[in-house]
């Protein structure tokens, strides 16, 4: 899978890692080392610095509103430019006037959260051949992106899903008429061919319908009623003329219409075809030759380009292959909100019980334990909103979930630290000697939650790979809080002498 | 100590509540919901006739000659559960519907506010079926291989098989439980089985070991201390030093799952239930089922050889 990585040539893939190794290594640079008192100060700010970066990137309106602020601080400062005591370097950036502003990341919600509708077509490939099956897929892909583009939403998603079958996704969200939406997807377009009159009888309908004559009203451009209609076409294709290498449209008609066919060309042989598609011309070939075996060619001067569209416009009528509802999903906009905000207030409500369960159990640690938390959470929603990850109501429940996993770290090490501490160490050790015990189990544990995570998120598709995405984000963001964060603010606390002297920092010797 | 001193006491417990278990839901079977089996569900207000009960709808809907399921009625808001019905057969019972509750003031379109409609078709539902019974037994033998892995060095005074063995009753014992309850309240029309609930399983499979192992780490920490030959003592005090924190974990746990089982919506009310029940007899277990039973395994093995 990862193949093409390899054939990569090594100064790209260190151009596409540089990035990432300099944001590894600034943040390494701050936690690295051992938590003696000098590092402390200095690993402290390093993820003080992450979180408030982490915190930008999923709330960035206070930054915003900061730059505006400056902004027009700048702007009164422009007034400056008459005085005499200008700088070159200043005076360029006084000329701009201007901080750029951060950019506005918001969460991309599911269509549970959000309101439209997802469907799943089954796709029948039963009677496309081996061969054939990559390009029947990409142009059933193309023109149902056609017919959805036509509905106006902003970013309708449209792509194959391979499991056991290939099923075809439609995901639009905040459409106004699902409904109908699903309907126009799966239905047929108006395709028609008609047989054009010759011009002089054109010629001769126009005029009389210039008088104002409308007796035995008739189209003047071709004869009702259509000879055939887009159900008639099994399928259309680029082919190549054999001789000229000219691009041509090869259409193949079904036994219905290759029997019309065959007798409509027979008797008008010389004769101009117009084929319409929901009303529109899209091609108007002479007919050249009888037709009987149902395999018609359209030649003429086409590029590989418009012989495309034309194959695209044919195949309009009649998908390339034929598709089934296999599921679907409508959600209402006004549901979506509803249920956003209902997991928003359990997760709050969720987080608020467990900061104060932490607090009255651990105190002073037990505030350490909420600080980790809740730079915990930073990381994570952080991490949804850079990689851009849907969060949907399965994945926002997976969140909460692994919010009790990351306590669970926290809670072996204190409990460790309260037994060396028994034991009749000071907290420094015992935070330390805490720590170095407790992390085998922390590590042995997660693991099993993160094999669990990663098989459902391989194994499923839909919601349940959701949950399984948060949990497996969770898990690692969690490990990496309980090494880092957990250590530094407990040696933090550690050197408040004062405090562990108090009620709320001497918990521990306090019980027996 | 206690608990290791009546290891038989638990150990019947646990085989009765085990016994019990397979044969509720044997008795009262698994309601599977529309993801497994397919369905229509949907969410439908009905604007014109606020006044209108379940039964009405549901008499309405034979009359059409849609047998539901079932309908439900929650703050003005209908759910109704029908047979995977197409998009045609959809449309045209939406509209006679429509046409039966209609009135002069409203428009005809606005009579039933669709609030989801949800279609998983029989091929899909069984498809999901395959799935589900795939991952749960990927991950449980993944979790087996893994526990032999984290215990191979631990052959002493027990193989280490049989940490890996032990666990995995512990974790029989953890599914079975909740997945019986669970029965228990889809007989009684309470809920479906659905997706949400074979995640909550996979997730109590994860954290059922997960306590486990945080037991049998000590227990591993111990014996490299104190040498196995007071094995029962080594495991009695192993449970002792992490009774907390299995119990704090837990019940941080249990309080974020009751925030979302009281505010949460519906969808996932019953998933944090699951959750629940997983988590809480997934403690229980590691305590009173795992450590008595390696014990158990630890007396038999020693009076073999």
């Amino acid at each position: 899978m990862l193949n093409w990585l390899r054939r990569l040539p090594k100064n790209v893939l260190n151009i596409i890692w540089l990035p990432f190794k300099i944001i590894f290594q600034f943040t390494w640079y701050f936690i690295k080392g051992k938590t003696k008192k000098g590092n402390i100060v200095r690993q402290s700010i390093g993820i003080v610095l992450l979180s408030i970066i982490s915190l930008l990137y999923i709330y960035t309106k206070p930054a915003n509103i900061a730059i505006d602020y400056f902004n027009t601080k700048i702007d009164q400062l422009s007034k400056w430019e008459q005085l005499p005591f200008k700088k070159s370097g200043f005076d360029q950036w006084l000329d701009k006037r201007e901080l750029s502003k951060l950019p506005d990341n918001t969460f991309i919600l599911g269509l549970d959260l959000q309101g439209g509708v997802r469907v799943v077509y089954d796709v029948n490939l039963s009677e496309v051949s081996e061969s054939d099956k990559s390009q029947a897929l990409d142009s059933l892909q193309k023109v149902v992106t056609k017919r959805v583009d036509s509905f106006g939403v902003s970013e309708p998603r449209i792509y194959l899903e391979e499991g056991d079958a290939i099923r075809l996704v439609v995901e639009l969200a905040g459409i106004e008429d699902p409904e109908q939406a699903v309907k126009q997807i799966g239905q047929t377009p108006n395709l028609t061919f008609y047989q054009a009159r010759p011009a002089e009888e054109s010629q001769k309908l126009l005029e009389q319908f210039q008088t104002g004559n409308f007796e035995n009203f008739q189209n003047p451009y071709f004869r009702e009623p259509a000879i055939l209609t887009g159900k008639n076409i099994k399928t259309a294709q680029v082919i190549f003329d054999p001789q000229t290498q000219q691009p041509q449209v090869g259409v193949s008609f079904d036994d219905e219409g290759k029997q019309r066919f065959a007798d409509f060309t027979k008797n008008n042989i010389g004769e101009i075809l117009y084929i319409l598609l929901d009303g529109e011309v899209i091609s108007a070939p002479r007919i050249n030759q009888e037709i009987p075996n149902g395999q018609a060619t359209i030649s003429g001067d086409f590029t590989s380009t418009s012989a495309k569209e034309l194959v695209d416009g044919l195949n309009a009528g009649a998908l390339p292959v034929p598709i089934t509802i296999a599921s679907q999903q409508t959600v209402e906009a006004s549901l979506g909100i509803e249920s956003l905000y209902q997991s928003i207030k359990a997760g709050a409500v969720g987080l608020l019980l467990v900061a104060i369960f932490m607090i009255l159990c651990y105190r002073a640690l037990g505030l350490v334990a909420v600080l980790a938390l809740s730079i915990y959470s930073i990381l994570v929603l952080a991490i949804f909103n850079l990689f851009g990850f849907t969060l949907t109501i399965a994945g926002i429940t997976g969140f909460i979930v692994s919010i009790g996993l990351a306590v669970d770290g926290n809670v072996l090490i204190f409990e460790r630290m309260k037994e060396e501490l028994k034991s009749g160490r000071d907290f420094e050790a015992s935070a330390k000697e805490g720590f170095r015990r407790a992390w085998e189990s922390i590590r042995d544990s997660q693991v099993t939650t993160l094999i669990s995570a990663l098989i459902l998120f391989y194994l499923a598709s839909g919601v349940v790979r959701g949950f399984g995405l948060t949990l497996v984000i969770g898990v690692v963001v969690s490990l990496f809080t309980a090494i880092t964060v957990s250590r530094i603010f407990i040696t933090l606390l550690g050197y408040q002498k004062w405090l562990l002297e108090t009620k709320f920092g001497k918990f521990i010797t306090l019980q027996k | 100590m206690w608990i290791i001193k009546y290891t038989k006491i638990w150990l019947i417990l646990g085989l009765v509540l085990i016994i019990v278990s397979i044969a509720s839901i044997a008795v009262f079977g698994l309601r599977l919901g529309p993801d497994f089996v397919g369905g229509r569900t949907l969410d439908w207000e009905i604007i014109s006739r606020s006044d209108l009960s379940s039964e009405d709808l549901k008499q309405a809907l034979i009359d059409n000659a849609q047998k539901p399921r079932s309908v439900t009625k929650k703050d003005n808001v209908f759910k109704i559960e029908l047979d995977p019905i197409n998009e045609e057969e959809y449309t045209n019972l939406k509209e006679a519907i429509s046409l039966k509750y209609d009135t002069e003031d409203i428009s005809k379109a606005d009579i039933i506010k669709e609030r989801s409609n949800v279609l998983i078709s029989s091929t899909v539902g069984e498809e999901l079926k395959n799935r589900a019974v795939i991952a749960i037994i990927v991950v449980l033998i993944t979790i087996i291989i893994f526990m032999t892995y984290v215990f191979r060095g631990v052959s002493y005074p027990v193989p280490s098989r049989f940490y890996g063995f032990t666990a995995i009753i512990a974790l029989v014992h953890d599914i079975i439980i909740p997945t019986a309850i669970f029965a228990y309240l889809s007989s009684r029309g309470i809920l479906q089985i659905d997706i949400l609930f074979i995640i909550a399983l996979l997730s109590i499979l994860g954290s059922s070991v997960n306590d486990t192992i945080v037991v049998f780490d000590r227990v591993r920490e111990n014996v490299r201390k104190y040498g196995g030959d007071k094995f029962e003592e080594t495991v009695g005090k192993s449970i002792d030093q992490s009774l907390a924190r299995s119990v704090n974990t837990s019940l941080t746990l249990l309080v974020v799952l009751g925030g979302i089982f009281l505010y949460g919506g519906t969808s996932v009310q019953y998933f944090a239930l699951a959750l629940f029940l997983g988590i809480f007899f997934g403690t229980y277990s590691s305590i009173f089922i795992a450590s008595p039973l390696l014990v158990v395994l630890y007396r038999m093995w020693y009076k073999k050889s």
